[in-house]
């Protein structure tokens, strides 16, 4: 279990070079150690693509909402739109924290919500959780149907 | 002339929600302790302004984080080393992130008490663009470790 779990390939998105830097460190070091970063939305998607289509697809995306090209819930929405990314966890990492917005993240398709600012402890926390929501999306045939 | 809809109820609550905040933000990020100063920190020429703004139909919010470098470099060391400090625009980074946070704590605020601001991106200004003269309603200073102060503002403006 423990392999599996810090096995996991991890994106984090973040326009900020502080926030990818500080999530990626403690990632790092509860263990994690495929970590990748992306500067905005776009490079998300491109990134999130071309790991699927050479079959090593991401197990978690910590996506920030304001970002500059591509809003990360856009980047939400257009993954939530193919079957490819739904055994994907999406973990909206923001500074937009009234429920209105959490509420459209979650029917949007996020897995988590996570406001700014984040220890190390609520990360740890909310991956313990991500990992079971994992496990039951891979005893889970995928759907056909889009 | 000031521009101000802020009722003041509101306006009364503010300064406490900031200090709320930042206190927050740097303690949850840098593992650092912010205390808040009653006297107004004194704006240098070396400063830097962070200013996010918030935005709804007919009025606009600055909230301004007048800062040093000084301030952020002990904190920015535990995440960087001190090469990739003097060769990136890491503080600039920081600041903005500080307070897109910081933004995002009083737009939920504000919208809580009838207004509909949306956020947008913070910018990086310098010292000279606000201080003694500017129409801020409101100066909340902090003192980081008891030695590096910084100031947060704030100023309404009406939409054009």
């Amino acid at each position: 279990m423990d392999y599996y779990y810090q096995s996991l390939k991890i994106l984090v998105v973040d326009d900020h070079m502080m926030m990818r830097t500080m999530v990626k460190q403690h990632l790092q070091s509860l263990g994690f150690n495929d970590v990748e970063t992306a500067n905005d939305g776009q490079e998300a998607l491109d990134e999130l693509h071309h790991a699927h289509s050479i079959g090593n697809p991401f197990n978690v995306v910590f996506l920030d909402w304001h970002m500059p090209n591509v809003e990360g819930y856009d980047v939400l929405k257009a993954c939530r739109s193919k079957n490819e990314f739904n055994h994907t966890a999406f973990i909206m990492l923001t500074a937009e924290q009234e429920e209105k917005n959490v509420l459209k993240a979650i029917q949007a398709g996020s897995t988590s919500y996570l406001v700014k600012p984040v220890s190390k402890e609520a990360i740890e926390k909310n991956m313990k959780k991500i990992f079971e929501w994992l496990k039951k999306k891979t005893s889970t045939p995928q759907s056909n149907t889009k | 002339m000031k521009y101000n809809t802020i009722p003041e109820n509101v306006r009364k609550e503010l300064g406490p929600v900031i200090a709320k905040g930042v206190k927050n933000i740097f303690s949850e990020l840098f593992q650092a302790n912010i205390l808040e100063q009653n006297e107004v920190h004194e704006i240098y020429n070396d400063q830097m302004v962070c200013i996010g703004r918030l935005q709804q139909n007919d009025m606009i919010i600055d909230i301004r984080f007048f800062f040093g470098r000084e301030l952020l470099h002990p904190l920015l060391l535990n995440i960087y080393s001190e090469d990739f400090l003097k060769e990136n625009n890491v503080y600039e980074d920081a600041a903005s992130e500080i307070v897109n946070i910081l933004c995002g704590q009083i737009k939920a605020f504000m919208n809580t008490n009838g207004f509909n601001l949306e956020m947008l991106s913070p910018r990086i200004g310098g010292a000279d663009e606000a201080g003694k003269d500017s129409d801020a309603f409101l100066n909340v200073g902090f003192s980081l470790n008891q030695r590096d102060g910084f100031m947060i503002d704030m100023e309404t403006k009406p939409t054009n």
